[in-house]
């Protein structure tokens, strides 16, 4: 599961149809071990109660809701869910969990949650819900807690290559290294305290749906969303896909400054990678070609 | 509603797929609510906290956990629920002070659910104790002793006792159609993960002196129970006695003998077993059925956890998890149509031959060799095993159900598995007595 490499050392574990890894500066490095090895028990965990695949799920449990009907579930997917919610109504409906749903009922009208009891109540016939979008990305989250629980702090936490969450830089760098863009110019930037995701065609085809048209969002290639938490810059990347330029500008222009979110979005395979705002984070004049 | 009843009503829905709802409509009447403690906030205990807070009904008066990061987290975690929950270090205080309360939910390490069930059983509380019931025969079979005297339920974990799926295929598949002829063989395989040794972080670790007081030598001990024999007998009896209990119920009776191999062979700092093989003899009219029962804990788990039993007729292959669940129909045997008609089975997407088989007039159709038909059951549940179990142990308190695994029922399976460790010692088969059973 492990290997050790200069500066630290990388564990992965296969969860949600992806492979998460954990890279880790910290000494003693078993310790470091051990506190990563609870953060995948917590991914497992996750796993069970998020997964519309797992029988008995929280969100297995959702789909088989009839109309009136409420469902109690773990505060995990309770927080989850509400996130994605929000998200639905702040990107306008780009970003839909419901988004498998019939179409016989509006979005913002299928599902009913309710704080203070962790419950979940079934608005509308015919409602699916898919938290693939931001699964993976609240699961990056709630493991740098558990990190934190353990005071390991540097570690970059990674779904698959899609979705990354830098904490603390190793000593003496800036940040986590890491590569976006496309051949003609990748981009090299540090990341640290914040959390970077990708979405596209280009590896598994059209697969992302525009939740207002049921139909493969076909108006850019890739798009990345920047933000503090794992879980949004998951949602957003999935989101930019879908909507227009203006839409992710009046976004990342509205989000609150502590959010970090930054977009950049590749509308052709060879156009010029465009970010949203330019200067935000990352400045976009230093391009780089690998 | 029974089986056979609740299978009609769905298929002539045209659901084409059984679905068990499980939840409240708005409006419809609520079960009276139950007070209830848990004793054992780690993991698994948090995993039946979501399983009981899920059912509804429920307050969670107390729970109880000697470690403070593992207690004060459930507190917090119920308060998001609505619950007004008090933390206790010792469950004996938790019994003494909570008023009121009615069952007891037990979640602790191995040698301890002895203990704590006795105390809360004579304490007047009904116990849902985990899986299994104690680190040796004698106390397991104090605590059935326990519950009969005291008049109160003691549901033992076997969650697979409450699975629709594990149901339709004891009362109706073998049950009623006994669809796989004569059982001739049965097994079971249980492929764990890797279980990684589980540190603490370390402004966390407990003064040795509240670790000796609950009976644990040091904090990696404590975090790591399972390895080592004084608070467990190991993961073959956590894991076997599942699956054991599954076989006892699809054949009808315990066994009577078991052989054993076994040993602490991958991990060189263990002491319980890592990898063990019984064979298990099962009496069967005037046969005997042996089933082999290996559990690993030293593989990626990719290879899952199943039970099989082989028929003249079919072979059956049950699991918790349904995607390993498949009933397999012998080419030479009976048509099962008439099961597929009434809804116990889903016939196989591909037929095993283009033509029917005539059956009669000495006409032989030939072809190539027929497929193996795989059938799957007609059955989706809403819910896991463990939430059903869960949920019974709260209706059997209410008087709405009775208990799908009391404790005489599951002291077979302990007798069974815990006799196989002594035979992994003494390298020969040994008896399992009738009365330990």
């Amino acid at each position: 599961m492990a290997h050790e490499r200069a500066g630290g050392q990388t564990l992965v574990h296969e969860a949600m149809a992806a492979r998460f890894s954990v890279q880790v500066v910290h000494d003693p490095p078993q310790y470091a071990w051990q506190a990563v090895c609870a953060a995948f028990d917590q991914l497992d965990m996750l796993e069970g109660q998020l997964s519309r695949f797992v029988e008995g799920s929280d969100v297995w449990r959702i789909n088989r809701l009839r109309p009136g009907e409420t469902a109690v579930v773990a505060l995990d997917t309770f927080r989850c869910l509400a996130l994605a919610l929000e998200l639905q109504q702040r990107t306008g409906g780009a970003f839909d969990v419901t988004y498998r749903s019939q179409p016989t009922s509006l979005p913002a009208e299928r599902l009913g949650l309710r704080s203070g009891r962790s419950a979940v109540q079934m608005l509308a016939s015919g409602v699916e819900v898919d938290l693939g979008g931001i699964g993976k990305g609240y699961a990056l989250d709630q493991m740098a807690t558990v990190l934190a629980e353990w005071e390991v702090t540097t570690a970059r936490l990674a779904a698959s290559s899609s979705t990354i969450l830098a904490l603390e830089p190793p000593p003496g760098e800036p940040g986590w290294l890491l590569t976006y863009g496309n051949t003609s110019g990748l981009r090299r930037r540090h990341l640290s305290r914040a959390a970077f995701s990708g979405s596209g065609v280009s590896v598994k085809g059209h697969h992302i749906r525009d939740p207002h048209t049921g139909l493969a969002a076909g108006r850019r290639v890739r798009a990345w969303a920047r933000a503090r938490s794992a879980a949004q810059a998951d949602a957003l990347s999935t989101a930019f896909m879908v909507m227009s330029g203006e839409a992710v500008a009046r976004y990342c222009r509205d989000a609150c400054p502590a959010e970090q979110v930054q977009a950049f979005l590749l509308e052709e395979p060879d156009d010029e990678l465009r970010a949203l705002p330019d200067s935000a984070f990352w400045e976009d004049s230093s391009k780089e070609v690998l | 509603m029974k089986r056979r009843e609740f299978l009609s009503s769905s298929l002539a829905a045209g659901a084409g797929t059984l679905l068990m709802s499980n939840h409240r409509a708005v409006g419809e009447a609520a079960d009276p609510e139950l007070d209830v403690a848990l004793i054992g906030a780690g993991i698994h205990g948090r995993t039946l906290l979501n399983c009981l807070l899920a059912s509804g009904g429920v307050r969670i008066r107390a729970v109880c956990d000697v470690w403070p990061y593992r207690r004060n987290a459930a507190v917090y975690y119920l308060e998001a629920f609505g619950q007004k929950t008090v933390g206790f270090e010792d469950y004996r205080q938790m019994l003494d002070q909570v008023d009121g309360l009615q069952a007891v939910v037990v979640a602790t390490p191995d040698f301890v659910h002895a203990e704590q069930t006795l105390a809360s059983l004579q304490a007047g509380l009904h116990v849902y104790c985990e899986a299994p019931m104690a680190r040796t025969f004698e106390q397991a079979r104090a605590m059935a002793e326990a519950a009969e005297q005291t008049g109160k339920l003691l549901q033992v974990g076997y969650q697979r006792r409450s699975s629709p799926r594990y149901q339709l295929v004891a009362e109706n598949l073998l049950g009623e159609a006994e669809l796989l002829g004569d059982i001739t063989a049965a097994g079971s395989q249980w492929n764990q993960p890797e279980l990684w040794e589980q540190g603490w972080p370390q402004r966390l670790t407990l003064p040795a002196a509240d670790l000796q007081k609950y009976g644990y030598a040091d904090m990696r001990q404590f975090r790591n129970w399972r390895w080592f024999t004084r608070y467990s007998a190991g993961p073959f009896v956590s894991a076997a006695v599942h699956q054991v209990d599954v076989l006892n119920r699809l054949l009808g009776t315990p066994p009577r003998a078991v052989l054993a191999a076994g040993g602490a062979d991958f991990f060189d700092d263990r002491q319980c077993h890592d990898h063990v093989t019984a064979i298990f003899e099962y009496p069967h009219e005037a046969r005997t059925i042996r089933a082999t029962c290996q559990v690993l804990t030293t593989t990626r788990g990719t290879a899952g956890s199943h039970e099989l039993l082989v028929g003249t007729e079919g072979s059956l292959r049950t699991s918790d998890n349904p995607q390993w669940f498949t009933v397999f129909r012998e080419p030479t045997a009976a048509d099962w149509n008439v099961w597929v008609r009434q809804g116990f089975l889903v016939r196989p997407e591909r037929a095993a031959s283009s033509v029917p088989t005539p059956d009669s007039g000495g006409l032989l159709h030939v072809e190539e060799t027929g497929l193996v038909e795989e059938y799957r059951l007609p059955l989706t549940a809403d819910k896991s095993s463990l939430h059903y179990h869960i949920e019974n142990f709260l209706q059997s308190i209410r008087g709405k159900a009775r208990l799908n695994c009391p404790a005489e029922t599951a002291l077979a399976s302990e007798a069974a598995v815990l006799r196989a460790l002594e035979a992994v010692e003494a390298k020969r088969q040994l008896p399992i007595r009738a009365e330990d059973a």
